[in-house]
């Protein structure tokens, strides 16, 4: 006959070790999966200050203005051959919210979906005018995927 | 007769309550290993990412500050008997950091000579501290040197040299030319 204090404490126990083991597997995935998205930033940040067709012509090296205003969307998405599940979004404005233009997919907001894992890459570019002054702008990529 | 059946129960009670308690110890023992091993992982790769992201911004940061164009800024040459206030326009912050050195050593060397660069060094800064606090959310330093002219700045008031830079850091050095002398300038951010 199986002794009842004995059963409880081998459940509270087992219980204790499942919940445990449950909190620390949670974090790591979400870290991996956030890692991922993150690298994906970094990875379409990269790719499009290589995209020749909205690079200032002569020095200094920036975004050209007016080639960004031009450029459109598709012509973005071919360049850029993303091949993920997760969806992405990339803001280009300039410091003084002036100019803005962006690309991808609506990106959720803050009280949509809680179960999106959403990374975001915020860095300096350098915007040049059709006079060749260069002004500080700020490209935004966000990465997200369920 | 009975007793002895009591006595054996009794036995066989606290034998159960041994095996409980060491079957409760080994699974702890089980659970803190694991959540060690979960744990270092996670501060591992949250480290990487984070090193990765710094090593980037940092690239970023130098390469955006050094070309963005300063509309206006200037220098006060103190050194007759009248200050005169020396204006310069649309200059990226690359010249401008040149002409901070080249000044600084002026008047390092020749003791007549003095400048207040104070402005020059304000315009400078404001670009470093929107491309690297307002944008990246990063602290800053930026050093150079030119023969005996030196340059230094950060958004963080107690970091006077290089040598008071946290270790856990990222950096940048680009070159740049003043005559036929190379002279570096290093971005360091961290958080």
């Amino acid at each position: 006959m199986i002794d009842l204090p004995i059963l409880l404490l081998v459940l509270a126990v087992t219980a204790v070790f499942i919940t445990s083991i449950y909190h620390a597997h949670v974090p790591l995935s979400d870290e991996r999966e956030a890692m991922g998205l993150n690298e994906e930033c970094i990875y379409l940040k990269n790719k499009l200050q290589n995209f020749e067709d909205i690079q200032a012509d002569e020095k200094p090296v920036g975004f050209s203005l007016e080639s960004l205003e031009r450029l459109e969307e598709e012509k973005v998405e071919s360049f850029i051959g993303y091949r993920s599940d997760h969806e992405y979004w990339i803001l280009i404005e300039k410091y003084d919210g002036e100019f803005e233009k962006s690309f991808g997919s609506q990106p959720p907001g803050e009280n949509e979906d809680r179960d999106l894992t959403v990374s975001t890459y915020t860095t300096p570019i350098s915007l040049v005018d059709q006079q060749g002054v260069s002004q500080i702008g700020r490209l935004e990529v966000k990465v997200w995927g369920s | 007769m009975g007793k002895l059946r009591c006595l054996r129960k009794e036995k066989s009670g606290v034998l159960s309550i041994i095996d409980g308690v060491i079957f409760a110890v080994l699974i702890l023992l089980a659970s803190m290993f694991l959540l060690h091993s979960f744990g270092g992982a996670l501060s591992g790769e949250k480290d990487l990412r984070s090193t990765e992201s710094r090593k980037e911004m940092v690239e970023d940061v130098q390469s955006t500050s050094l070309v963005t164009t300063i509309e206006k800024t200037g220098f006060t040459n103190e050194s007759g008997d009248e200050d005169s206030i020396v204006e310069i326009e649309n200059i990226t912050v690359e010249r401008a950091l040149k002409e901070y050195l080249y000044l600084d050593n002026e008047r390092t060397v020749n003791e007549d000579i003095r400048y207040d660069l104070s402005r020059l060094e304000d315009d400078i800064k404001y670009i470093y501290n929107i491309c690297a606090r307002d944008i990246g959310h990063y602290h800053f330093a930026v050093e150079s040197s030119f023969q005996d002219g030196r340059f230094f700045i950060s958004d963080v008031p107690d970091i006077g040299s290089a040598d008071d830079l946290p270790a856990e850091r990222g950096a940048s050095t680009s070159t740049t030319v003043i005559g036929d002398e190379t002279v570096n300038v290093t971005l360091y951010i961290w958080r």
